[in-house]
């Protein structure tokens, strides 16, 4: 136990630095883009945002921001921090438990700062006078509370999370072959996706599905699991090379 | 303290080590040595369990040390750092490696770190490949690990560095004993050090002496061949070279006190092999007399 307290405390070493300047330039971004739209009305549109053609949502455009974040962080806790610990005595399952909880950790501060962010947008929008865009799909910020936007969005988040985990680690072991691997694999699934016939279908299953908020979650909570875990059949085999 | 039996790694289809056998005591500096590719960062790594063994038990204190914490928080390996943590500056690794190290010690890292005169502020990337070496020493000795491994310890340092890091070692040695393993290339300079050495060859554990055992039972013989050829000719010869009439022998086995007193009688002249050269000699393929 008293190992894992120590990686725990050495992978989160840097947490509030970092979680702190990537907030920081998120509001920033937020900030500068709702000043124009506040100054120069809804045509000068510059910066991050997401629109539908009448509505728009800045803070909306952080969810994007949040899962770049993830990839680069699912990274860098196996290309930087993995290596140190295997250098200095880590296990593998410490280090991977330790890893657990602290994408958990990031998840937790992520989806309620964004959240947080999603409500705060809705009071900023009626005083600089923008049509705000409520609707994301799996949430309605105008419809539903605040705790339930928060719970959507920490499990969507821990699916991500579990699966740039995913990608760090095998990014980690086979170096720039994965990514090539990964890059083959998707344009053969993203050719073979084109191919099919347009079935009308399908998007009525999808809509009929993200309006199952249980369902939705379930899943989610299903990919968090099995990602985290398939990671762990990949590290508890990996080898520090370099 | 460490034991390890019937060790196996390949790389692929290239077999590094082959069934390795050690039992290392505790509060001992064992110098590991081997030429290139012998294969001593691939066993240093083993020990940490940084790498996967193919087959075989390393136990520290009985303990399997692969994926326990118990037995990995008692060891470290100060080698080079990974290239990913190039961009981090020397103090954030210490403060990293103060997190992970059980035993880690603050004071003595501060001490070093003067000692040595490092610049903590910079980054990796941006000391020379001397001071890079000396934020490892300093890992290396302040994680205080009962086990403490050194891969290489003198790369890119000048020798008044290397000078300082022996005393430093050997001090701290005195103060707080653990087992210390030391693979490195500049044999002569840090014998000294060494309580027994340990080489690997083809593989293998070629050789394993207590340093002075091993001084003890090596010569170069030096004088004329008629006189030396009666001497050698039951020992295991390592050297040979010929200066005009003058002939060097080097042997490696016991001198009896009446074999040394014909020598001397004759004028031959008698002198140890040096470590380093003996290292040279032994691990030399295909030559008479190695190992």
């Amino acid at each position: 136990m008293e190992a894992l307290k120590r990686v725990i405390r050495f992978q989160n070493y840097n947490l509030v630095k970092s979680l702190g300047t990537f907030w920081l330039v998120v509001l920033l971004l937020n900030i500068i883009a709702s000043s124009f739209v506040a100054v120069r009305g809804m045509s000068a549109q510059i910066g991050p945002m997401v629109s539908d053609g009448s509505y728009t949502s800045f803070t909306g455009s952080n969810l994007l921001i949040i899962f770049i974040f993830f990839i680069i962080y699912g990274a860098l806790m196996y290309h930087e921090d993995l290596a140190m610990a295997l250098s200095c005595g880590v296990t593998r399952k410490d280090f991977y438990k330790g890893a657990i909880f602290s994408n958990i950790i990031v998840v937790l501060l992520l989806s309620s700062v964004q959240t947080t962010l999603l409500f705060i947008e809705k009071i900023t929008a009626r005083l600089l006078g923008y049509p705000l865009l409520t609707e994301f799909g799996m949430f309605n910020t105008s419809t539903d509370s605040y705790f339930l936007v928060a719970v959507i969005l920490f499990v969507l988040f821990l699916a991500l999370a579990a699966i740039t985990n995913l990608i760090g680690i095998l990014q980690f072991r086979w170096g720039y072959k994965f990514w090539i691997g990964f890059g083959v694999t998707l344009v053969i699934i993203l050719n073979s996706a084109a191919a099919q016939p347009k079935d009308s279908s399908r998007v009525a299953i999808l809509l009929n599905y993200l309006s199952n908020i249980n369902l939705m979650l379930l899943t989610g909570l299903v990919v968090a699991l099995m990602f985290f875990t398939l990671g762990y059949f990949f590290i508890r085999k990996t080898g520090l090379s370099k | 303290m460490l034991s390890i039996s019937n060790l196996n790694k390949s790389y692929g289809r290239t077999k590094v080590l082959t069934d390795i056998n050690l039992d290392l005591t505790a509060n001992k500096i064992y110098g590991l040595l081997g030429r290139n590719g012998a294969g001593k960062t691939t066993l240093l790594k083993l020990i940490t369990s940084q790498l996967l063994r193919n087959s075989g038990e390393i136990r520290l204190d009985g303990e399997e040390v692969f994926e326990n914490s118990r037995a990995l928080e008692r060891i470290s390996l100060a080698k080079e750092l990974p290239s990913s943590l190039k961009e981090k500056k020397a103090r954030e690794i210490f403060a990293l490696a103060g997190l992970l190290y059980k035993d880690w010690d603050e004071e003595y890292k501060d001490y070093l770190v003067r000692e040595f005169n490092l610049n903590t502020k910079k980054k990796l990337s941006k000391l020379s490949t001397g001071n890079q070496t000396i934020v490892v020493l300093i890992m290396g000795l302040a994680s205080r690990s009962g086990l403490t491994m050194f891969d290489e310890p003198t790369l890119g340092l000048d020798a008044s560095v290397r000078y300082k890091f022996y005393n430093l070692l050997l001090e701290d040695y005195e103060k707080h004993p653990r087992t210390i393993i030391i693979s490195t290339h500049l044999i002569d300079e840090v014998a000294n050090l060494f309580e027994e050495v340990i080489i690997l060859s083809d593989q293998q554990v070629a050789l394993r002496e207590d340093v002075n055992t091993l001084l003890e039972k090596s010569f170069y013989l030096s004088g004329r061949e008629d006189l030396i050829n009666p001497i050698i000719k039951e020992k295991r010869i390592i050297h040979r070279e010929t200066f005009g009439a003058t002939k060097i022998v080097g042997i490696y086995g016991y001198l009896t006190a009446e074999e040394k007193q014909y020598l001397k009688a004759q004028g031959v002249e008698l002198s140890n092999i040096p470590l380093q050269k003996l290292f040279v000699y032994l691990t030399e393929g295909n030559k008479e007399g190695a190992i």
